[in-house]
């Protein structure tokens, strides 16, 4: 009921980001549209004029003045992006397995504690590393060169993974411990939404190629999650027996959004296909950060459960044993008591990458 | 005689007096209090009619007559009384952790009912000492170790040589003239036993024996909860000082329990390796009301040694994974002892053939390692004496002063959710491989030893008195190995690398930090080969980073009879929140002719020399 109520509370701060966001995106429309469309206008003129004086005739005046002005476009694309400080959950989660097993188990080896380790492990835990984005974008051409677009961009980054991975220690005697933490799922994922208002310059090549160049701005709402739904299992093993000796179960899930900037700097071919359809290929690079995410965060262990809110931010950790010491860093939105000791800096959402987008468009 | 109407039921809740008879049921009754001098007497008024009251009162009386022998010496004192049941303890949560989140071992213990026996000091209670005794094992107990030599103000006699041994006699060297005396025994040991669901089920209750039951934080623990559960529930005795006094693994507890008395909130805070939240915060409730001036703040540790200021351990473990590595040295010198043991029995000692010398003194040389001029298992067979004693209602009565009878969670009824072994026979259903050696099958987790133990059929009356049991439960256990392997072996928490066995040296580390508010003294006694202490001061010498040096005292130097000191000279960066800490004197006496369980076999010596000590240290034992 609690988890349902804080949902719907943050569905309705998301609409109320959005419909603010696209108050201003309007306003910004109307505000840029008009003085740019007359200066379009104007220049468009001028070229009639300076053509009438010449060759021009009259019919020919009046197919520039009444070309299509609107334009809907529909893409898919790639974007190759490295959300370092997300993908921290992902390195820390391996270097503290590493340190936890490999290298206790290297340690117990070394002094003389067991005889022998091997690992088993199936697929690794994988980085968010590219994003699909999709979108769509309404143009209006204030001339044949100049045009204005609204827009709407959806990307989405999910690695979800079973992961199994075993470990097997042969004691002094002729015991033999088998270790296994599975995860299912193991999951990292990132949504960003972003309304955009763009600025595009075309011209015309040959072969009915056109260039564009395009700059695209405008609010970005993310939003990105971590579970790890994992179990823990020791069976000993000997000749003739087999026990399980213990095992645990737990989650750990970390959920947050928040609202930053997105930035398209790019350019693109186009090509009719047939009249009034053309496809074109985008690339441009994608800057798409957000500055500050906060949200929920869930854990289960062992049957009890912890439900806590806060902002993310990354803390740094030195885990001590007898066989080392770990620094390592991780994000979290858990900060019992706001206590400062070990908040290295906030957490921020970088989607940031090169991308490339195939669409395909509609003038009218 | 005062008569007031008293609802049974809180009488056998809050204390099982000395002289209480109330059979226990979930019936309230209106009893009688009988009060004399020191004793309390409960009369049951039983519904049904003048005959059952008669022969309650009969009842009564005879008991009046046999725990009067216990608490005579009792007689001047009319509020604090013997006493002697169970002090529960709540599942509790608590981890592990190397220092991050994301290695952390969550645990849950199991509901346990720890058993307690108290004893009154002899005069003058609520002015004096309280003694907290414990053996080691880990997983033995208390009631038949400490409890029955020579401690308390009946013992099992240890004339075992000439044929006795095997009877409780009046102990003419009573601690309880130095205090107040409380035994415990842990966790499924002795008469304390757990509870859980499912008890019924061979797996959940082979998982129960695993850290989250036994691991030495978590067994010093439960000792402190208990400790102060009692001290809670008796005012008049809870500033009093706390004397600690562990035998054998019982060191690595007290260490363990000091160190988590002194640094609690390390222990709640996130610092420690282990971290028990409650625990830190049932400690500060009770440093609430010892140390008002600190309510609500932490207390300083040289404050809180003013209640949990002096140990006694008897052979302990104090840095036992050094102590090992220098015994083997020792042992393995021509002319060690191991070397004249081999001379005495004709069978030459040789490292190289040997696998080890505990291997030669038990297998070879035929003698006791806890006793080494006697023959093998003499000190076990006096434990296994006291355990088949205390099975009978009326041995238990007379040594702990009350009447056990009255004690409600001593009955079958009242424990069908109760559980101390996981395994109560040698069914083999779960084994696949029916030809294996059954002994060969098992080895992982039981010894034959401990087989015998856990199956044997109990002796004496408890059976009869209250019940019978389920398989899986038992009345008294002298040793439970299936918790002993818990924390050797099956130990969740050892496995995954932290350091929960008493042979890591963080254990060393801490008993040097308690040192520097705790005063110390240790047996050290000439005849015991498991805990070898003659190895004692240069196994803490190992100890490099924190001690500069450490000096052997053999010789008197203030006139004792049986003289030793060890002298440990801190370097200053020891331990650098501590000032001040350059040297500190540990208490060494020789016992020359002492087995393991000193108080058993030089019981007088070492009384003299303890209640020499506390005069010292100023402690009010008159």
């Amino acid at each position: 009921m609690v988890e349902e109520t804080m949902c719907n509370c943050r569905i309705d701060i998301m609409l109320k980001k959005v419909k603010t966001g696209l108050t201003i995106f309007l306003v910004l429309l109307f505000w840029v549209i008009n003085p740019l469309k007359t200066w379009a206008d104007s220049e468009s003129d001028k070229k009639i004029n300076k053509t009438k004086s010449s060759f021009l005739r009259a019919e020919d005046t009046d197919a520039i003045r009444s070309f299509e002005r609107f334009q809907v476009e529909l893409y898919g694309g790639i974007i190759f992006l490295n959300p370092s400080d997300l993908n921290l959950f992902v390195s820390h989660d391996n270097r503290m397995q590493e340190f936890s097993y490999d290298s206790y188990f290297d340690y117990l080896v070394a002094t003389d504690q067991i005889e022998s380790w091997t690992k088993n492990q199936g697929e690794e835990r994988k980085e968010i590393r590219r994003s699909y984005p999709i979108g769509g974008r309404l143009k209006y051409y204030l001339s044949e060169t100049i045009a204005l677009s609204l827009g709407f961009k959806y990307m989405s980054s999910a690695h979800t993974m079973d992961l199994d991975f075993q470990y097997f220690r042969n004691e002094l005697s002729d015991e033999r411990y088998n270790e296994s933490i599975g995860y299912s799922p193991y999951s990292l994922t990132a949504n960003a939404y972003i309304p955009t208002l763009g600025f595009h310059i075309l011209k015309k090549m040959r072969n009915s190629l056109v260039l564009e160049g395009f700059v695209c701005g405008g609010p970005m709402f993310a939003d990105c999650r971590y579970l790890s739904d994992w179990s823990y299992e020791w069976v000993t093993e000997g000749p003739d027996y087999r026990y399980i000796a213990y095992s645990s179960t737990g989650v750990l899930e970390e959920e947050g959004s928040g609202t930053g900037i997105a930035l398209d700097l790019g350019g693109r071919l186009s090509y009719p296909i047939i009249k009034r359809f053309e496809i074109f290929l985008e690339a441009s690079y994608a800057y798409q950060v957000v500055k500050s995410i906060s949200g929920s965060g869930r854990e289960e262990r062992n049957g009890r459960s912890a439900t806590w809110d806060g902002q993310w931010r990354i803390k740094s950790e030195t885990v001590a044993a007898a066989w080392g010491e770990l620094e390592t860093e991780f994000p979290t939105s858990y900060w019992p008591d706001n206590s400062e000791e070990d908040r290295l800096r906030d957490f921020e959402l970088d989607l940031s990458g090169f991308q490339l987008k195939l669409g395909l468009s509609f003038r009218f | 005689m005062l008569v007031w109407p008293v609802p049974h039921r809180e009488i056998v809740k809050k204390y099982y007096t000395s002289t209480s008879l109330a059979l226990p049921s979930t019936e309230k009754r209106i009893g009688i209090i009988l009060a004399a001098p020191n004793i309390e007497l409960c009369i049951p008024i039983v519904r049904g009619g003048q005959m059952k009251r008669l022969f309650s009162i009969v009842l009564c009386l005879l008991a009046f007559g046999l725990s009067n022998a216990g608490t005579l010496r009792c007689s001047e004192n009319l509020t604090i009384q013997n006493e002697a049941g169970f002090i529960d303890i709540e599942p509790i949560t608590f981890y592990f952790h190397h220092g991050s989140y994301f290695s952390r071992l969550d645990l849950q213990s199991s509901q346990a009912h720890i058993w307690y026996s108290f004893h009154a000091a002899d005069k003058r209670s609520e002015d004096k000492p309280l003694f907290i005794f414990f053996n080691g094992g880990p997983g033995s107990a208390t009631s038949s170790g400490l409890m029955s030599m020579y401690t308390g103000r009946y013992t099992l006699d240890n004339t075992i040589d000439s044929g006795g041994g095997d009877h409780y006699i009046p102990n003419h060297v009573p601690w309880t003239s130095m205090g107040n005396l409380l035994y415990i025994d842990a966790r499924q040991a002795g008469f304390s036993y757990n509870q859980m669901m499912l008890v019924n089920d061979y797996n959940a209750r082979f998982r129960e024996f695993n850290s989250q039951n036994f691991n030495s934080f978590f067994d010093a623990a439960d000792f402190i909860r208990v400790v102060l559960r009692f001290l809670g529930d008796h005012p008049q005795l809870q500033d009093n000082p706390v004397i600690i006094v562990g035998e054998s693994y019982g060191g690595t507890r007290t260490l363990t329990m000091l160190h988590i008395l002194l640094n609690y909130a390390e222990y709640g805070n996130g610092r420690e390796m282990f971290q028990d939240p409650s625990l830190s915060q049932e400690i500060q409730a009770h440093y609430d009301i010892v140390f008002p001036q600190y309510r609500g703040q932490v207390v300083p540790s040289e404050v809180v040694a003013g209640q949990f200021g002096h140990q006694i351990l008897i052979q302990p473990t104090c840095s036992f994974g050094y102590h090992q590595q220098v015994t083997e040295d020792m042992f393995n010198r021509p002319g060690s002892v191991i070397y004249q043991i081999g001379e005495e029995v004709g069978i030459p000692y040789d490292p190289d053939i040997y696998e080890d010398p505990y291997t030669f003194v038990s297998e070879v040389a035929g003698r006791d390692l806890y006793i080494y001029p006697k023959p093998r298992d003499w000190l076990g067979g006096f434990f296994q004496n006291a355990a088949t004693r205390l099975r009978f209602t009326q041995n238990l009565s007379l040594v702990t002063g009350v009447d056990v009878t009255a004690i409600p969670e001593l009955y079958a009824s009242e424990r069908s959710n109760a559980y101390r072994i996981f395994d109560t026979d040698y069914s083999f259903d779960l084994m696949p491989d029916d030809d294996v050696d059954p002994v060969t099958k098992y080895h992982f987790l039981v010894s034959a030893r401990l087989e015998a133990n856990s199956v044997r059929q109990e002796p004496g009356d408890m059976t009869a008195v209250f019940g019978t049991l389920q398989p899986w439960d038992r009345y008294f256990l002298s040793t439970n190995y299936h918790s002993n392997w818990a924390f050797h072996v099956l130990n969740v928490a050892k496995v995954r690398g932290y350091d929960v066995h008493y042979y890591e040296n963080r254990f060393g580390r801490m008993f040097l930090q308690n040192i520097a508010y705790v005063e110390t003294f240790i047996t050290n006694a000439a005849y015991d080969l498991v805990v070898y202490t003659a190895a004692l001061p240069q196994s803490l010498a190992k100890h490099e980073d924190i001690l500069e040096s450490v000096q052997h005292m053999k010789r008197s130097t203030d006139g004792e009879e049986r003289p030793g000191k060890i002298i440990l000279n801190y370097r200053p960066s020891a331990f650098p929140d501590i000032q001040g800490l350059d040297t500190r004197v540990i208490r060494f006496p020789l016992y020359s002719e002492s087995c393991h369980a000193v108080s058993l076999t030089q019981p007088e010596d070492f009384f003299a020399d303890v209640s020499s000590w506390l005069k010292d240290k100023g402690i009010d034992i008159e």
